[in-house]
């Protein structure tokens, strides 16, 4: 019976040793769970950093094909420039072409990856915010601001593209229907935007470019002011003003190193890639060029003739850093991946190239201190408005003294300025000119607009888990 | 047949066939007491020991000897009985003859193989569930790769679909149908009972093979638990038999050769021609700039398919040795495979070997260890096989001489004769002569040939499965087990993109490198308990089973590369990426299960087994996992006692529960700890360099349970004519719950989706077997064996998330959904309207205006409210068949043998993009859609979408092929005796000799499957060529 001593005592002690608790309860080590984590103040601090990863998005083209992923800012082009008279997709391929033809579907992959990533941005946001406790008491104040930054930042996009929508500023789980699925009045989101910056601008100082500063949230809440549906054009130049005197910023001399030089002067605030690495780096630049295919996906950016004719027209030396000419066809020449031109091959990290998306920077202020100004008066003779005016227009070589600035002169001048640089369509919506311009810019290129093309639809896939209760914006 | 080779096995297991009696009878002659000798076999000829040899009315008699021979005392005219097991008793009166050679045909009544289930085996006619048996007979001398590519058409209710055609790469299994949204749908594989990950049929050796048994039914699953769900194939393998080493080699050389798309080859003239017809007569620039290229290259006009579906070779060499001592078997075997694949570059070798000793220690004690290395190198497809196959019929490969004249010197100073030629090096060329310069280019990011030849992607696996048992019986009938099984798999992969696989150059290059070591460790411990009480048989078995499963994973990635001189990390200047996942999974079993029968004709059988896995948070943890089946074998009821017409005829019914805690989520960390909220790395860059960030990674779900699965089978398994048609009928219908699946969860929540138990599909079929011998008239002999299965796949409810579209690659609105009432993710989309389509002259680019084809179609409004929205999207089809089958034919005629299965697949449908690519050039394009609207051909221009979002993209991937022929000639056994060997087989066959899709399919296969994700199952882009093989192969046994 030896045998049967030895097997039986063999079975019950496996049984036995595996019966613990622990046994079924193994912890991952290569991942860190939540409880574990979050108990010093860099742990905070990496919580604040994980919001700028958001917006940072994963870049498509190192990063498999799938929609999961959630591209921050840079699908961003689509959801503007091509919905504003400014580019357009090459080919009519796949739903990258849907924007510039104002065929929009409710359930449109690009749309609706950037309104799932505005709302990271919002969660990550409101959720490192109770985590405030394990912070130094003297960062507290700072990290809020920061998170409240981003958070209004995520806001100005969603609400300036979408309408009112969901305005949630604490976690919500997937029960809370109430909160997910309530579309909030665009007034009330302003209030908690304009809420938020303000408290940004109170901590926050000027130490960082590619993070929120106290310049950025006043910079963008000049923005806000001026975007709002009852503008605050005094609040607006109040803020421009305490920007420029400031003096933390201040124009390029050359108009090519605001984009090939990072970090720049006249950056205010920008969001960062790293070339090569594919995790931080960005797919855009690559999407942005056509001729030589460079990327996973290209020829998503193409001018339009009109916007050409402005460029070089009105652009002064903005023209040639602005465009690049393939083989007698004009392109994008800002972000060239990393700086180099299809003459390069588009340099060696084509499509994980490390240009930094540029949300604000000092030129975008100097005309909206003009903007406050005209403060929706048809013109200006004013001599600050005057002399922002003329700052942008020197650095770009066009050094004729302006002695008056119309509504037309400032569109026209931001259209030049900041071609491609995703401005254009809120611009457009700002100075109320959207319907008329794009009206007759679908007319000229065969497409059809209507006013309720100005909104983007919200994504139906929320409208479906909402059970209707979301109502879609009107036209979709 | 195999019965001889099964006979001679201790036990008389699988005793299968029939076969007709063959009698050598003695001359009769009066004499008194004699010796009569002689020796008894199988009607094949295999010699049978321990026959009991009786004279009839006496207690005289004795017992055949090793080699089947006896020798009895007796007078003329007495009558001997000759008895064994299996067999039917024979009665020969003997006379003047005193040799005497006896042949024992098979006892039908008898008729019992024995088929191995969960933990045990069992008598076939006790089985109360859904089990079907495949004895290894001629499987291994079909030319495949792997294992399992040899069972298509085998099994009812089993689907094999080659969805990935390259050498080596895994059919996809599927056991009645899909169960689950998001998981992986496989069956359980058990080696030698132990749990294995299915990869391991890439690594196994046919020819060590003895036989497959597939649980079906959740009733015989359901004592596997939690890996039942999706049904068990459980792998025996063969043991070595008593007697002498016996020694085997076998051989096969086979050519593959694919079949192309004749839809896709379109040479220049065709090109031209097309155009033209559809253009009145005109050819655009680009054609006519095509035209000038290949003139100018010396009429350069190839179909890309023949250059990249080159063909290849499959060989394979497998020896073993096996045998046995009274006390020890063995075997052994060693099998090297290379198989060359039929598209360029892919390529697959194996090298597996096996060891296997079961032992008797001491009475009753039994031990056996159990190994299987493998080694598999594999080079795999760098990309889908559209890219290349669209390629310009004109564009050369290399440069030479002449190519170069037309290359900008200015652009492209460093091009000479021998690099790969690219369309972008004739960006400024004057082709036409005429001073114009213009592109004729279709993808042009790169050589089509240099995207293949310049991107080595290897795959390395070392595997080792392995198992040792001790087994005791305590007393007769009662037997403690216990078994330890490890399974160890590494595999590295490599993916060197060179230098010049891009027209970017270097900066294209890179190289990946993934190391991932997988370790599976099992032991099963269990107690078993049969016995027979006059006409009650009873068995029990009780066990214990503990697992636990880790998987590292790591990955890394280099580039920077100036050359191609180092393919590997050291040659890269940086280090783009890594990352590293580690996983750990453990998992309790406790199972019991009983089986009774009366008299043979009333069948109980019930198990229950209580799973508990780490992947499940503290309060759902357990899952119950109970089974009945019942059972009536008829035939054996007095009133049909020595039928001749219904020799068998048994009704069973069966209901079980089995689970499942698999889901896939694409983040191996989620679906092993989706209890807890888990952080990920979200760096960012400030200042221009890395700081480290932090975010929540999952919605953690501490209720998340058990996904269950319940069926109901009701089958009758039938034996007519003296079983000369037998065969069964099952239908089942199997419900599945509290699916483990990815939920879309609101965006606002932070989160795209939540793992939640939600929905249920119900999958329900009938399956037939039916096997007949139609001739046995010796020498010839034809049977035909017919099986055919059914499958309707539904959604029975989806919670909220009914009617959820589900997300699509390659950046387009979603063509999936999930919608109460009908298949899971079945495709979706609009209805392209017959009577239109856009007219040629909006349509600008030469290649879309062939045979009409356009990148967009008109659709129907199907709600007609005069705009086309999401509204007019529909169910356009499904990819799950409806009906397979195949029928077998086998025909002996003396030495010679012939079979082939005709074998098919009804109703499925597949999304094939390769029209998209194939049709369309991606750049270019100029259709405006306001225009058809202003000329009235439209009435918005909604009514115009992308061709690849309606149904004239979903096409039907039936299919009928003749699967398999064989034909074989084995050297008479006299004359293979003369070289000392026991048994010669030369044999020719083939595989899918004719295949047959349905017209409207175009690509190259319709089994492909680019994605086997549920969510997007279904879709290709033409697809990895199918082939036919064709093969000469040798078995050597002494």
């Amino acid at each position: 019976m030896k045998p049967i001593k030895i097997m039986i005592m063999a079975i019950f002690g496996l049984v036995a040793s595996s019966c613990d608790d622990e046994f079924l309860n193994p912890l991952p080590d290569s991942s860190v769970t939540v409880d574990a984590y979050f108990d010093s103040d860099e742990d905070v601090l990496a919580g604040i950093i994980g919001i700028y990863d958001a917006i940072q998005g994963v870049n498509e083209n190192t990063e498999t094909n799938d929609t999961d992923f959630n591209r921050g800012v840079q699908f961003e082009y689509l959801l503007t420039e091509h919905r504003s008279d400014n580019t357009r997709s090459a080919t009519l391929e796949g739903s990258r072409a849907d924007f510039h033809r104002y065929i929009i579907d409710p359930n449109n992959v690009q749309s609706e990856d950037y309104w799932a990533s505005m709302y990271e941005v919002i969660f990550r946001a409101n959720n490192i915010m109770n985590y405030m406790d394990v912070a130094n008491p003297g960062n507290v104040a700072k990290y809020t601001a920061e998170a409240k930054f981003l958070r209004a930042y995520a806001y100005f996009n969603l609400v300036r593209l979408y309408g009112g929508v969901p305005l949630v500023t604490e976690v919500v789980i997937a029960e809370e229907t109430d909160k997910l699925f309530t579309r909030a009045s665009v007034d009330d989101i302003y209030s908690q935007i304009i809420e938020d910056l303000q408290e940004a601008i109170l901590s926050l100082d000027y130490s960082h470019k590619a993070r929120a500063s106290k310049g950025a949230a006043q910079a963008l809440l000049a923005k806000v002011y001026l975007t709002q549906s009852t503008p605050n054009y005094d609040g607006a130049q109040q803020l421009c003003e305490e920007i420029i005197n400031s003096q933390e910023y201040s124009l390029e001399d050359n108009f090519y190193d605001v984009f090939y030089s990072e970090l720049n002067n006249e950056i205010i605030f920008a969001i960062q890639y790293q070339s090569g690495n594919s995790e931080e780096s960005q797919g855009f630049s690559a999407e942005f060029t056509s001729t030589i295919r460079a990327g996973r996906q290209d020829g998503l950016n193409i001018p339009e003739n009109n916007l050409i004719a402005d460029l070089q027209a009105f652009g002064g030396n903005r023209t040639d850093v602005s465009l690049t000419n393939v083989l007698g066809n004009y392109e994008v020449g800002k972000f060239l991946p990393d700086g180099f031109d299809w003459t390069q091959n588009y340099g060696t990290n084509t499509g994980d190239a490390g240009n930094d998306w540029i949300v604000l920077r000092y030129a975008d202020v100097l005309l909206m201190h003009v903007e406050a100004i005209l403060a929706g008066t048809p013109s200006t003779g004013n001599a600050n408005a005057l002399s922002s005016f003329q700052a942008v227009r020197n650095r770009a070589g066009i050094t004729n003294p302006v002695t008056s600035i119309s509504v037309n002169d400032l569109l026209q001048e931001r259209r030049v300025e900041f071609a491609f640089e995703n401005h254009r369509f809120f611009d457009l919506v700002r100075f109320g000119v959207a319907d008329a311009v794009l009206s007759g810019y679908a007319d000229d290129n065969g497409y059809t607009f209507t006013g309720t093309d100005l909104l983007l639809p919200i994504p139906s896939r929320e409208i479906n888990l909402s059970g209707g209760v979301l109502n879609q914006n009107p036209g979709y | 047949m195999k019965n001889c080779l099964l006979i001679k096995r201790a036990g008389l297991r699988c005793l299968f066939s029939v076969v007709t009696l063959m009698l050598l009878y003695a001359q009769v002659h009066a004499q008194e007491n004699q010796s009569y000798t002689g020796q008894v076999t199988s009607a094949e000829g295999e010699t049978l020991p321990g026959v009991t040899v009786m004279v009839k009315g006496t207690t005289n008699g004795t017992i055949t000897d090793m080699n089947g021979n006896f020798n009895v005392k007796a007078t003329s005219g007495d009558v001997l009985t000759f008895s064994f097991v299996g067999f039917l008793t024979q009665e020969i009166e003997v006379g003047s003859q005193t040799s005497l050679n006896v042949k024992m045909n098979l006892d039908l009544k008898q008729l019992d193989e024995v088929v191995v289930v969960g933990y045990g085996t069992q008598k076939k006619s006790s089985i109360t569930g859904s089990v079907s048996k495949v004895v290894n007979e001629d499987l291994d001398q079909m030319a495949v790769s792997r294992v399992d590519d040899a069972l298509i058409g085998q099994v009812s209710g089993v689907n094999i679909q080659a969805t990935d055609a390259e050498p080596g790469a895994a059919p996809t299994i599927t056991v009645r149908g899909f169960g689950s949204v998001t998981a992986d749908s496989g069956p359980a594989v058990v080696v030698d009972g132990v749990i294995v990950n299915s990869d391991f049929l890439g690594n196994m050796n046919m020819n060590d093979i003895e036989s497959f048994e597939v649980l079906k039914d959740a009733a015989s699953a359901a004592i596997y638990g939690s890996e039942g769900a999706n049904g068990v194939i459980i792998i025996t393998t063969k043991n070595g038999k008593k007697g002498k080493p016996s020694f085997s080699y076998e051989t096969f050389f086979g050519r593959k050769e694919a079949f192309g798309s004749e839809e896709y080859k379109k040479d220049l003239t065709d090109w031209a021609e097309l155009e033209a017809a559809a253009n009145d007569g005109q050819l655009s620039d680009g054609t006519l700039q095509a035209l000038a290229i290949s003139e100018a290259l010396g009429g350069l006009d190839r179909d890309w398919q023949d250059v990249f579906f080159n063909g290849g070779n499959i060989v394979s060499h497998s020896v073993s040795a096996r045998g046995g001592t009274d006390k020890t078997d063995y075997s052994a075997s060693l099998k090297y495979l290379h198989d060359e694949g039929v598209v360029i570059f892919d390529d697959y070798k194996l090298y597996t070997g096996s060891i296997k000793i079961n032992t008797e220690l001491i009475d009753g004690l039994k031990f056996g260890v159990n190994a299987t290395p493998s080694y598999v190198k594999r080079r795999t497809l760098p990309t889908s096989v559209h890219n290349p196959i669209r390629q310009s019929p004109w564009l050369p490969i290399y440069h030479t001489e002449e190519s170069l004249q037309f290359i900008d010197r200015e652009e492209f100073p460093d091009v000479q004769v021998g690099d790969y030629f690219n369309e972008d090096h004739l960006l400024s060329a004057d082709y036409n002569g005429d001073g114009s310069t213009g592109r004729a280019r279709t993808t042009g990011d790169m050589n089509p040939y240099a995207q293949y030849a310049e991107r080595e992607h290897y795959e390395y696996q070392t595997n080792l499965l392995s198992s040792t048992y001790l087994s005791y019986d305590i007393l007769e009938g009662l037997t403690v087990r216990t078994s330890l099984g490890l399974t160890l798999e590494q595999r590295k992969r490599t993916r060197w993109d060179g230098t010049n696989h891009h027209s970017a150059g270097n900066s294209r290059a890179q190289y990946n490198l993934q190391n991932r070591f997988r370790t599976r460790v099992i032991s099963d411990n269990t107690v078993s308990y049969n016995k027979t009480f006059g006409d009650h048989d009873l068995s029990l078995l009780g066990g214990v089973t503990i697992q636990r499963r880790t998987s590292e994973e790591s990955t890394i990635t280099g580039n920077g590369y100036t050359n191609d001189l180092l393919k590997n990390l050291e040659g890269a200047t940086n280090i783009a990426e890594f990352a590293e996942i580690n996983i750990l999974r453990k998992k309790i079993g406790y199972f019991a299960r009983v089986n009774y029968a009366y008299k043979d004709r009333y069948l109980f059988n019930a198990s229950f087994r209580r799973d508990g896995s780490s992947v499940f948070g503290v309060d759902s943890k357990w899952g119950n996992f109970p089974a009945v089946s019942i059972g009536w074998n008829m035939h054996n009821e007095g009133f049909l006692a020595n039928n001749d017409l219904l020799s068998i005829i048994k009704l069973r019914a069966s209901y079980g529960l089995t689970g499942s805690e698999n889901f896939s989520v694409g983040d191996d960390i989620i679906n092993t700890w989706p209890y807890l909220a888990l952080l990920q790395n979200s760096n960012y860059i400030s200042d221009n360099s890395v700081v480290p960030g932090v975010s929540p990674l999952n919605i953690a779900n501490t209720l998340l349970q058990w996904e269950a699965s319940s069926e109901l089978t009701v089958g009758v398994d039938y034996g007519l004519f003296k079983n000369r048609v037998t065969g069964s009928i099952d239908f089942y219908r199997r419900v599945s719950d509290n699916l483990l699946l990815e939920n879309p969860v609101s965006y606002v929540t932070g989160f795209n989706t939540g793992i939640v138990n939600l929905g249920e599909v119900e999958n329900r079929g009938w399956e037939f077997e039916l096997r007949t011998i139609n001739i046995d008239q010796d020498p010839f002999k034809w049977s035909t064996s017919f099986i055919a299965s059914t499958n309707e796949n539904e959604l029975t409810a989806f919670g909220d998330s009914d009617g959820a579209l589900l997300e699509d690659t390659y950046g387009r609105n979603s063509q999936y959904i999930n919608l109460v009432g009908n298949p899971i993710s079945s495709f979706y989309g609009y209805v392209v309207d017959r009577s239109k389509s856009v007219p040629n002259e909006y349509v600008t680019t030469p290649w879309q205006t062939i045979n009409g084809f356009a990148e967009d179609a008109i659709v129907l409004d199907l709600n007609g409210d005069g705009i086309i929205t999401n509204e007019d999207k529909t169910i356009l089809g499904d990819p799950y068949p409806d009906i397979i089958l195949s029928i077998t034919n086998d025909f002996a005629y003396g030495p010679f043998d012939l079979s082939f299965m005709v074998q098919g697949s009804f109703g499925a449908e597949v999304k094939n993009i390769g029209d998209q690519y194939f049709y369309t050039w991606w750049q270019g394009t100029t259709t405006n859609p306001q225009d058809l609207v202003d000329a009235g051909i439209v009435p918005h221009q909604s009514f115009l979408q992308e061709k690849v979002l309606t149904d004239e993209v979903v096409q039907s991937a039936s299919y009928l092929s003749l699967r398999n022929v064989n034909i074989g000639y084995n050297l008479p056994k006299a004359t293979a005796a003369k070289f000392g060997l026991s048994n010669v087989r030369l044999y020719v066959s083939g595989q899918n000799l004719i295949y047959r899709t349905s017209d409207e399919y175009s690509g190259f296969n319709p089994e492909f499957i680019d994605d086997d994700n549920p969510r997007k199952y279904g879709e290709q882009r033409a697809g990895t060529p199918l082939f036919r093989t064709m093969t000469v192969g040798l078995n050597v046994n002494f």
